[in-house]
């Protein structure tokens, strides 16, 4: 994973451009950055006083610094691209396209309808055995840290992910997918919640 | 400050009721300031293990760690104050920090107990051959450049204090917390540092020694040597280890939970009294309810007056 | 000289010393289990060392927690898993002319036209020796070159030099890592950029958190890590399975595996061990040149030292083991600049690194070479560097895995072959689910959660652009120690503002800095 073998050729055609888009979106952020957003989110400015009078690196010293540096880098990526033309020029670059964003954008969302579900599955639980009477709880808080409640979302939610993800890379769900996509989540119930007391499954960490 | 060792405990003990005036509506979650496996995680989870077999309640530990507990502040500021969500920090993290922040404040808590106090004590290399602060503000005089490794804004004042009452110049070096401190000091980085306990093994092994206490009396590692209130510097950095919860919790609540930390502490065969015994010597403090607020809110005006003198 | 051999008896009996002092088994099963791991997941196409590590590191720590006693476990397992997997790599290399690693690429290319040759056996055992032989050989390097650099640089380096040091391996590492330096080393200072959101040293509350009170403590190191290099590769590898269309692949066979390799034959492989394993572990030793330089370096060497190069490529076994020594050579050599200064150069010292700083209170570092002399007081306790018993136990424990690698590797890389294929159409997701529980679990809760599904972001566009992780990852990591060594040797020099070039040793290292630099300018202009 780590070292793939270099490829020096061929970027893909159109690749080259993203040099300049990288460039360009580099020197926005470093915009963003040092107009905007440290101003209001770092306590202490570039440099400071310290107790002794003294002129010390404030908290902005080194976010500034860093990225003041960015800045040249980029605009020397922005300059040998327009140098070289599009065509060739330019350090080699690969692709992110309209397809890759929209895999990007589905993935995401899947992520986030598991996650959901893993909230959510625990409080209905709780509804559900409340309404036909087996629990009196006040929610599902009260119950967080009780088997089966404090796992019944994650094992929910878990399968629906692993399951998903599995629907993405064989375009079908066959049962034993799903099976297999229950088990491990269970399995991984089992380590964590089973065998180690002093850690816990999503979502109980987050109450 | 005042400090009510253990007569408040078996008092406390005596007045607890037989069987619990309050009882959680499912697990406590016990947010512990600091990282996994330091000192102050440790004395937090033996602690929810005692009050889980004491009373029967869940408590459920979770490391919330940053900026000396003050990151965990910020988020347990915004819970119900229902007792069922605790914080585990020090007390600067409420009577010194909240001065440079924006969100917090020390009316943002209810302060439950505390259960230990620091050892916090002036350090240098065994190597320096210093065996006292005249040694060291000896040297400086003579020309040797001390540097002084800190922590936190407090004791780097603390720091400049000292080095005010002794007339020298020191350089402070900000370091990521107390380890940080002393790796300072053992790589020669610094010369002379703060220790609030971590200091234990280095000095036992002989490759550290105290020069001073910091705290209100000696510390136990170095009982012959003076604290600094004894060289004529007014400043105590010591601190206790707290447990605390959102502001408004009601009265019979905090005392329900203090009263079993009492208990526990209490008791001799505690494995949380031992860690403390064995951590923080001699014994466990503890200061609760409208006492530590009142001590809190004092030492806090007191700490802003001292930035204020300081920083004329 | 003494004394060094009692910090190395006592380093070797720490490994099988419990708490209360008793036998511990401990460490050594989870090596066992770490090798096996690590062949396992080097032989599977698509998997490698690291990214077992990475995933892990988490689960790990959840089982051992985080106390001193918990380092030789998690660390043992760590360790064997990165050795154990530059041996599977070459299995299905030479079977199936699919590299299960990266850097097993080149032994496909005299590997598997052996197997054909019906000299599979042969050419799985040549890997294997020339393989653990490599390893062996970095790991001696290491033993003795780590703490003899530890000791001088604990010597010469102040705050000012050691700052310069950090500037320089990171300046290094952008300018060989990939084919596009610059965004290489804008990659490298977005690392370092992100890894200052949160905690101050100043106490001037947290900074860069947009108002977060989560953030407040820094965006957790593990999980981000574990996005940026496992998540990101397991969204491409979806993806990548999802376009291509339904490709009904049925297992290859494996070819008839043939006769063993002779003593006789394993002797006249020696030179060539030994050359590739001296390649190996110089690269390995420089932080950011990978496994598959090594490699690359090793294999032109020998075929342009052999009396016959237009066998190479035809199924010279030489060429096994040229690549084979060299790229197991790097793994000993790259924990050279861990161990000594601090400084990860790969992949897999990075989770080296991080299990060491999450565990227990023992860091990385010239100070862990002190050799305190050991003093017994009575009735007391021994006085003695305990980092530097840590650090022979860590050492113990690699020549454990070693033994693991020749006795159970070499059998398990016999029967690799045979293995049924794990499918990774079910697989990767499943990764997917346990890297997010794992990130969940260990750190922080969904603050760990989604820094892993963040950082898994920031890895895919890196990817998918070609720009190497490798300087990211490491800025990461290095900035906050950078930023309190700079701000500690500014404040501890009284404030003077040119502390950096008051040194000629720091001089002369940020100097190479700026060369490297403007090397990588004049390239990519040239480009």
């Amino acid at each position: 994973m780590s070292e793939r073998p270099v490829e020096t050729d061929a970027a893909p055609q159109g690749g080259g451009r993203w040099n300049l888009w990288l460039g360009l979106g580099t020197l926005v952020f470093a915009a963003v950055c040092l107009l905007i957003w440290f101003p209001r989110d770092i306590g202490s400015g570039f440099l400071q006083t310290n107790l002794t009078g003294r002129l010390v690196p404030g908290d902005a010293f080194f976010p500034i610094l860093l990225v003041g540096l960015m800045v040249p880098l980029a605009l020397l990526l922005v300059f040998s691209q327009l140098r070289g033309g599009t065509a060739r020029g330019g350090e080699a670059v690969g692709d992110i396209s309209g397809a890759n964003l929209l895999f990007l954008l589905r993935a995401i969302l899947f992520v986030t309808v598991s996650l959901l579900v893993m909230n959510w599955t625990g409080p209905a639980l709780v509804w559900l055995t409340n309404t036909l009477g087996l629990t009196e709880v006040s929610g599902y808080r009260a119950v967080s840290g009780t088997f089966p409640f404090r796992a019944s979302g994650f094992f929910v939610g878990g399968t629906l992910l692993t399951s998903g993800f599995i629907h993405t890379t064989r375009h079908e769900l066959r049962p034993r997918d799903i099976l297999v996509a229950a088990l491990t989540t269970a399995v991984l119930i089992l380590i964590f919640d089973g065998l180690l007391d002093n850690v816990q499954l999503p979502p109980n960490a987050d109450l | 400050m005042k400090r009510t060792l253990m007569m408040t405990a078996s008092l406390m003990m005596l007045a607890a009721p037989a069987f619990a005036e309050w009882n959680p509506d499912g697990p406590i979650r016990l947010w512990i300031g600091y990282g996994a496996g330091g000192g102050t995680d440790v004395q937090g989870r033996t602690l929810a293990k005692e009050i889980e077999a004491k009373r029967g309640w869940q408590v459920i530990p979770e490391n919330k760690a940053g900026e000396d507990g003050t990151v965990m502040s910020a988020q347990l500021k915004g819970e119900e104050p229902d007792g069922q969500t605790l914080g585990f920090a020090i007390t600067t993290t409420y009577d010194f920090a909240p001065m440079n922040s924006d969100n917090l404040t020390p009316e943002d808590f209810t302060y439950i107990t505390t259960t230990a106090g620091s050892q916090m004590a002036v350090l240098a290399r065994a190597e320096s051959g210093w065996t006292s602060i005249e040694d060291m503000a000896a040297a400086a005089a003579a020309g040797e450049q001390i540097v002084w490794a800190n922590w936190g804004t407090q004791v780097e004042a603390g720091a400049e204090i000292v080095a005010r009452a002794l007339g020298i110049q020191v350089n402070h070096l900000r370091t990521k917390g107390g380890r940080g401190a002393l790796n300072a000091l053992v790589s020669m980085d610094a010369n002379v540092g703060w220790g609030g306990g971590v200091q234990k093994p280095l000095v036992e092994a002989g490759e550290l020694v105290i020069l001073a206490s910091a705290e209100n009396g000696p510390v136990a590692l170095a009982p012959e040597q003076p604290t600094l209130k004894d060289l004529g510097v007014d400043l105590n950095l010591g601190y206790q280890y707290i447990i605390t919860a959102p502001a408004g919790m009601p009265d019979e609540i905090r005392d329900e939970i203090a009263g079993v930390v009492a208990e526990i502490l209490a008791d001799p065969a505690s494995e949380t009294r031992q860690f403390i015994e064995k951590q923080y010597p001699p014994a466990p403090i503890v200061t609760q309810g409208a006492e530590l607020r009142e001590q809190i809110l004092t030492t806090y005006d007191a700490n802003v007056a001292m930035m204020k003198a300081l920083a004329e | 000289m003494d004394l060094v051999l009692q910090y190395i008896g006592l380093g070797v009996t720490s490994v099988f010393t419990g708490a209360e002092g008793g036998l511990w088994l401990m460490p050594l099963a989870m090596v066992v289990v770490g090798v096996l791991v690590g062949i396992l997941v080097g032989a599977t196409p698509g998997l490698s060392g690291p990214f077992a590590m990475a995933i892990a590191l988490p689960v790990l720590v959840s089982i051992f927690g985080y106390s001193n006693e918990a380092l030789y476990p998690v660390l043992g397992c760590l360790v064997g898993i990165m050795k154990g997997a530059t041996v599977g790599g070459a299995v299905p290399a030479i079977l199936f002319n699919t590299p299960g690693t990266p850097d097993a690429f080149l032994t496909t290319l005299d590997g598997n036209p052996m197997a054909r040759k019906g000299l599979g056996r042969k050419a799985i055992q040549t890997a294997h020796f020339s393989s653990v032989m490599g390893d062996n050989f970095s790991d001696i390097v290491l033993f003795v070159a780590a703490p003899i650099i530890a000791v001088g640089v604990e010597r010469v380096l102040g705050l000012p030099e050691k700052s310069a040091l950090i500037i320089l391996s990171l300046c290094f590492m952008a300018a060989v890592v990939g084919g596009a330096p610059l965004k290489g080393l804008i990659g490298g200072l977005l690392g370092m950029f992100v890894s200052l959101v949160g905690s101050t040293l100043s106490g001037n509350g947290p900074r860069l958190t947009f108002g977060i009170p989560e953030l407040g403590g820094g965006l957790p190191l593990t999980s981000c890590v574990l996005g940026v290099l496992v998540l990101s590769e397991v969204l491409i590898s979806i993806e990548d399975m999802r376009n291509e269309r339904r490709r009904q692949t049925t297992p290859p066979e494996a070819p008839e595996m043939g006769p063993k390799l002779t003593w006789g034959e394993r002797g006249r492989m020696l030179p060539g061990i030994l050359r590739g394993a001296t390649i190996g572990t110089l690269i390995g030793a420089l932080p950011g040149i990978g496994t598959t330089t090594a490699a690359t370096l090793s294999y032109d060497t020998a075929k342009r030292r052999s009396k016959e190069p237009e066998s190479f490529g035809q199924g010279n076994p030489q060429g096994v083991v040229a690549t084979e020594s060299a790229n197991s050579a790097v793994s000993g050599a790259n924990l050279i600049p861990v161990m000594s200064l601090g400084i990860p150069g790969n992949f897999a010292a990075v989770f080296i690194i991080l299990a060491v700083e999450t565990i227990g209170d023992f860091a990385f570092g010239p100070q862990v070479f002190r050799f305190t002399p050991i003093r017994e007081i009575e009735g007391f306790d021994t006085i003695l560097n305990k980092d530097l018993v840590m650090a022979f136990g860590l050492f113990t424990m690699m020549v454990m895995a070693n033994a693991v690698n020749w006795t159970v590797g070499g059998f398990l890389m016999g029967l690799l072959g045979y293995l049924v294929r794990i499918p990774k159409d079910v697989m990767l997701p499943v990764i997917l689910t346990v890297s997010l529980t794992a990130a969940y679990v260990q750190d922080g809760g969904y603050l760990g959660l989604l820094s892993a599904c963040g950082f898994a972001l920031i890895g895919y566009a890196l990817r998918r652009l070609d720009i190497s992780i490798l300087p990211f990852v490491i800025g990461f990591l290095l900035a906050p120690t950078l930023e309190g060594l700079v701000r500690g040797a500014y404040t501890a020099s009284g404030g003077d503002a040119l502390f950096l070039v008051k040194s000629p040793i720091s001089l002369v290292m940020l100097a190479l800095s700026v060369f490297l630099l403007v090397r990588m300018v004049r390239q990519a202009r040239r480009a």
